[in-house]
């Protein structure tokens, strides 16, 4: 038995989707460091003035929303928090202040400074002087500062002269700290609805026509296009595409909330991974199947096969469209992913023009060039097709190498400073 | 295939890929246009703003009159409230007479409040707001 072709194909295939994890990871790492850092990211040097031995600080995506500080030999030193923007809100004499709150590795107060202020420059400066004001939460835990509803039971006495502005700042740090407790946040509740329990079926039946060959169980597949473009596409309006992808990397996968729909994407890009069935593209796609109906509509002799150059360049459309989506996503540049791709038209009302060209420009090149929308025009298909297991021997074809490229765009578009991109 | 037909046809391969790369850059290069505009716009009101605040300390009231931005930015230069070089975000020159400027500062009858507006190109709306009273941050 000759296992070598097999533990090839084995590397490629792990390749493979250690490439798209890899993908999801820096767009949703990039967001939740943009999310913490805001508009005036913290830097070491402010942490130094109360935890001289600060070597970084790594970004703590949880309900907290700091930063963890790190030591030099990459130990967890301490914590520390700006209170803007959840604190933007809170006004004293005539504006918000954003404060450091720096915490200790057992999560006790260590010191706070006024990084920043919109109010009146000489109260601010009158409240950054008063070093016992601005040591009102050294020694008291996350959860005690947190809990402080009145500043003066707490034993937190306004600045003389500059009592708002003061009071402002007390009243920012706590509300910051608070809106970082287990408890203030909300855990999502699981729902399942029809909604999913539709999602569910259209991904069954499409499985069993993808792996059940029986002949009197085919002739029914019909039947089930037409379904999933009037259920799947123009009712439900559930259909994978770059925007939903991209959404839910940048932010979180929403479980709870439509455990349905997540099931079908997840199961839409592991079943070709690790079956060879293209089972979405093929079977459920709602545009997929309207393009399978539209080819029918011409005869035969009316088709217009590309020519081989057009054929290649067309293929980098996709790949291409990919990488627009990795600068839209890593730069948040104002655009609507949904206008690159179809999907968004089956959602009649709430379709953009930009989607619904794609859509019907898609359409009708299809008539002389079949499915030409999947072959030569679609991202979220090229990505599915990336992972799927191929048959007879693999090699490490182009594909392996776009995904290489793109996982180096997304890794340079990571590393390098938004500033630097715009300005 | 001979040597020739080999080089036209990776020729026109790499025609159609500039093509393409040039349409995809198309699609993207607007927006970000806009957002690196939106990002000086921004940057020049929090400058501007806290040059006013440090002018109503100084004269502890605000500027007293309705002003375009080129004014504004002068007044606060002469009292040193601003950096003397000082960019103009739309003409990418040092702020002056010359050029766009959609910066706009009004204050209330007793000069106790301010308001900074950078206008939409067209003049009409407003883009971004700042104020003594309910605008006081960017941040969102």
């Amino acid at each position: 038995m000759v296992y070598g072709p097999r533990i090839k194909a084995g590397i490629l295939q792990t390749y493979r989707i250690l490439v798209l994890v890899a993908l999801a990871w820096l767009v949703r790492s990039h967001h939740d460091r943009l999310r913490v850092e805001g508009d005036w990211p913290i830097t070491v040097a402010e942490v130094r003035t109360f935890l001289p031995e600060a070597a970084r600080l790594r970004v703590d995506p949880g309900p907290r929303g700091g930063y963890e500080v790190i030591g030099s030999a990459g130990e967890r030193i301490g914590y520390v928090v700006r209170t803007m923007p959840q604190s933007r809100n809170i006004v004293g004499y005539s504006g918000p202040s954003d404060v450091l709150v720096v915490f200790d590795a057992g999560d006790r107060g260590l010191g706070a400074a006024i990084r920043h202020s919109y109010d009146t420059p000489s109260h601010v400066e009158d409240v950054r002087i008063d070093y016992i004001f601005m040591e009102s939460w050294n020694g008291r835990s996350w959860d005690e500062i947190a809990a402080i509803s009145d500043q003066r039971a707490a034993k937190i006495y306004a600045v003389s002269g500059a009592t708002r502005t003061s009071e402002a700042v007390a009243q920012s740090v706590v509300a910051r700290v608070a809106h970082g407790t287990d408890a203030g946040a909300v855990a999502p509740s699981w729902q399942w609805r029809a909604r999913d329990t539709g999602l569910l079926g259209f991904l069954g039946i499409g499985c069993l026509f993808a792996f059940w060959k029986n002949a009197r169980w085919q002739r029914w597949r019909w039947l089930y296009s037409v379904a999933t473009i009037l259920g799947l596409g123009l009712w439900m309006g559930d259909l994978l595409a770059q925007s939903l992808l991209v959404g839910w990397m940048e932010t979180r996968v929403p479980w709870s909330a439509t455990p349905g729909l997540v099931i079908l994407v997840t199961a839409s890009f592991v079943l070709p991974w690790a079956t060879r069935q293209p089972v979405y593209c093929q079977f459920i796609c709602p545009h997929g199947n309207l393009q399978r109906w539209t080819m029918k509509l011409l005869p035969a002799r009316w088709k217009r096969p590309l020519p081989e150059d057009a054929k290649w360049v067309s293929r980098c459309v996709p790949p291409l469209l990919l990488g627009v989506v990795l600068v839209v996503s890593f730069l948040r540049l104002n655009f609507d992913l949904a206008g690159i791709e179809p999907f968004d038209a089956y959602i009649i009302r709430g379709a953009g023009l930009a989607t619904l060209l794609v859509a019907g420009i898609g359409l009708l090149v299809s008539l002389w060039v079949p499915m030409a929308y999947c072959k030569y025009g679609c991202p979220t298909g090229w990505l599915l097709e990336f992972v799927r297991r191929r048959g007879g021997k693999e090699r490490f074809s182009g594909r392996d190498w776009i995904g290489v490229a793109l996982l180096v765009m997304a890794g340079g578009l990571y590393l390098t400073p938004l500033s630097f991109w715009l300005g | 295939m001979s040597k020739t037909a080999g080089s036209s046809l990776i020729g026109r391969r790499a025609l159609g890929l500039l093509l393409l790369t040039a349409g995809a850059a198309g699609l993207v290069v607007p927006t970000w246009r806009a957002e690196v505009l939106n990002r000086r716009e921004t940057a020049l009101l929090l400058t501007v703003q806290e040059a006013l605040q440090r002018y109503h300390v100084a004269e502890e009231l605000y500027p007293k009159r309705l002003m375009p931005g080129a004014e504004l930015v002068a007044l606060l230069q002469k009292g040193e409230f601003l950096p003397q070089e000082f960019l103009n975000p739309w003409s990418d020159q040092p702020y002056g007479k010359e050029g766009e400027d959609r910066l706009r500062y009004r204050t209330d009858p007793l000069a106790e409040t301010y308001e900074l507006i950078v206008l939409e190109k067209d003049g009409t709306e407003e883009k971004w707001r700042l104020d003594s009273t309910a605008h006081q941050s960017l941040e969102e």
